[in-house]
């Protein structure tokens, strides 16, 4: 009786905490499917040419959002993205397009296939920090891409190896709406997967490591163990991203995986936000979608502009600086990224009029 | 203010058999720094199951070497443990791994950077539990906010957030997660207010009479540190110069005149001396 009495106050604030949790899940989960429900709405109506834009921004996500964990969550800066991503496309061409695998377990083997080589790159970095780690995944991007450049040399030459149609059972992913909703799918997989992987015992895990590393291994926590499955783990998704996107496109080539498409994918996750989930989804979308907004604009500005044809003749430059850009822009004034950003322009509306009254949690 | 007393121990708490505490026993620990440094030679302790241990001495005299040494944190350091034995009853803690060493009961609050300042108070708290630990979280933290009700209040914050003696019960609070039978705490009131490093030693005090938990702390203030520990231990230059019980130590004129400073005029320069002397050089020949 008397352990309950003493109890009380405790265990009626775990549970008050709990409550809090779960009301915070229901409101995501609520946010979730009504995100999902317009973006499966979208798949009847968009045009072909907005599906094509979506599947590519869907896919880039897949891509992002564990590259987000790798670097957000667990403090692991990594350029190797694009040799990750050809660690999967290539397994993709091999399983799926000589031997004829079904498109699924090619997915699931390219995704092992990068993990494998995420693993062997996780060991030694086991001993390196911060700016080694980044020179240690550049230096398996140029060896990842000597390898698969020598390998499509001697298989296929210069135009790189093409892809039969992505079939699941019966149904053939042709469509530019089939390949929507299938990426549609595997990003939504991917979110709920990751998310419950960060928010669990693993992801305080992995910020634990990524704060402080001898802090979180007197803690009991096996760092090097966390950083190798880390490693590991993100490097499997980015594979079956690599791998999908291979189906998508039909055809791969070494001339894809540029280590600035590795930059590109650092730009998506401190632009979203770095260590946020929806943050990997929306950097993403920003990040691919920007090419056609700089076109768009263009196309706004009246031909007699100065500028405009020189704009249009260096249309692929300027998208790269503009990239650098962004990304110095959010580091100085927002590193929380476009995520970060929302939340700030949504607490000056909650807290509307009363402001300067933020609440510190 | 009543306090809440413990109505049942962390080990039922986790409905863990009630192990008896082992002993801490350590045998000519020699410590070198960078192959080059060293830090302690042919140092020899024993904590008692339950007992609370100080270490003292001055800056560079060994101490928070010797507690990195248990904790199996030295690698970090660039520093190896080249002779000696470190023992947790019958288990050799010599040469494992931080995590392996906390898994097994050895719990240790560094000096700094001690805390994840991006997780709340809460998830701090639960970061070190284990898989199977965690499946009833609450049942820990309530023993943790027995002894800091005030880290309930805060359980949502950010840990960046708190002040300096709030980051302390933390840390020390998720060492008790750990379920430590030796509890390891390096310089337990720097940068503190005296009045909150009274009231941590007096909490100290009632997790090792409640939880049975032997405590090893490094405390710069010998006067706090006599107050509460069973025994002393003083390391000079890297060796352990005096031990004994704070009476006993009391009893030592040397002990009262470098480390309480109660020398009068006369000789308080001379026990200067006699403090700055015993930091010579100590490379490796």
């Amino acid at each position: 009786m008397k352990q309950a009495a003493v109890d009380r106050p405790t265990i009626s604030a775990w549970r008050g905490h709990r409550r809090l949790v779960r009301a915070t899940q229901r409101t995501r989960y609520r946010g979730a499917i009504v995100v999902g429900a317009l973006a499966v709405g979208y798949a009847f109506v968009g045009s072909n040419s907005n599906l094509f834009l979506g599947t590519t921004i869907f896919i880039a996500a897949v891509g992002a959002i564990a590259l987000n964990a790798l670097t957000g969550n667990l403090g692991i800066v990594s350029l190797g993205q694009a040799a990750f991503l050809a660690t999967g496309a290539f397994t993709a061409t091999y399983l799926g397009g000589t031997l004829h695998w079904p498109f699924l377990l090619v997915l699931l083997a390219s995704g092992v296939a990068a993990g494998l080589v995420g693993g062997i790159v996780g060991v030694p970095s086991l001993r390196w920090r911060g700016l080694y780690i980044i020179l240690g995944t550049f230096a398996l991007h140029y060896i990842v891409v000597y390898g698969a450049t020598k390998y499509e040399i001697n298989r296929v030459g210069p135009g790189g190896f093409n892809l039969p149609p992505a079939k699941i059972f019966s149904w053939t992913i042709t469509s530019q709406r089939d390949w929507y909703l299938f990426s549609l799918v595997l990003v939504a997989l991917t979110v709920a997967c990751v998310a419950k992987v960060l928010r669990g015992r693993t992801g305080r895990a992995w910020t634990a490591v990524r704060d402080r590393d001898l802090a979180a291994s007197i803690t009991g926590i096996d760092v090097s163990r966390a950083k190798v499955v880390g490693f590991i783990a993100t490097s499997f998704v980015v594979g079956v991203a690599g791998a999908t996107s291979a189906y998508f496109v039909g055809n791969v080539t070494t001339e894809t995986f540029t280590l600035n498409l590795a930059i590109q994918y650092v730009a998506m996750i401190i632009i979203g936000g770095l260590g946020s989930v929806p943050g990997a989804v929306v950097g993403a979308a920003f990040v691919v979608y920007l090419p056609h907004m700089i076109t768009k604009v263009v196309g706004l500005l009246p031909s007699s502009y100065p500028l405009a044809g020189w704009v249009n003749t260096n249309i692929f430059d300027l998208e790269a600086g503009l990239y650098g850009v962004f990304i110095i822009l959010f580091l100085l004034l927002e590193p929380g990224g476009l995520v970060a950003l929302a939340q700030r322009v949504r607490r000056y509306f909650v807290s509307w009029p009363f402001r300067d009254r933020g609440v510190i949690a | 203010m009543t306090r809440r007393t413990p109505s049942f121990t962390r080990r039922q708490a986790a409905n863990l058999p009630d192990t008896p505490p082992q002993a801490l026993q350590i045998r000519q620990l020699s410590v070198v720094y960078d192959r080059s440094a060293q830090a302690i030679r042919g140092v020899s302790l024993e904590v008692a199951p339950g007992q609370m241990v100080a270490l003292l001495g001055a800056n560079g005299a060994g101490k928070t070497s010797v507690l990195r040494a248990i904790a199996g944190f030295l690698a970090a350091e660039r520093a190896e443990v080249t002779e000696g034995a470190i023992c947790l009853g019958t288990r050799d803690l010599r040469g494992k791994s931080p995590s392996w060493i906390a898994r097994n009961g050895v719990a240790f609050v560094p000096e700094r950077r001690k805390i994840f300042d991006t997780l709340s108070v809460r998830e701090n708290l639960e970061v070190g539990l284990s898989r199977q630990q965690a499946k009833r979280p609450h049942a820990h933290e309530e023993l943790v906010y027995q002894y800091f009700p005030a880290l309930e209040a805060l359980s949502s914050r950010r840990a960046g957030f708190l002040s300096g003696g709030e980051r302390q019960m933390l840390a020390i609070g998720r060492a008790l997660m750990c379920q430590p039978q030796l509890l390891m705490i390096d310089e337990l009131s720097l940068g503190l207010a005296p009045s909150v490093v009274t009231s941590l030693m007096r909490t100290l005090r009632r997790i090792r009479e409640e939880q049975g938990a032997s405590i090893l702390f490094v405390e710069q203030n010998a006067g706090a540190a006599l107050e509460v520990a069973d025994h002393v231990y003083v390391l000079e230059n890297g060796r352990v110069a005096m031990a004994g019980d704070p009476n006993q130590l009391m009893d030592v004129s040397e002990f009262r005149d470098v480390y309480l400073g109660m020398a009068d005029e006369g000789t308080r320069s001379y026990a200067a001396l006699i403090k700055s002397s015993r930091a010579g050089s100590r490379e490796v020949g």
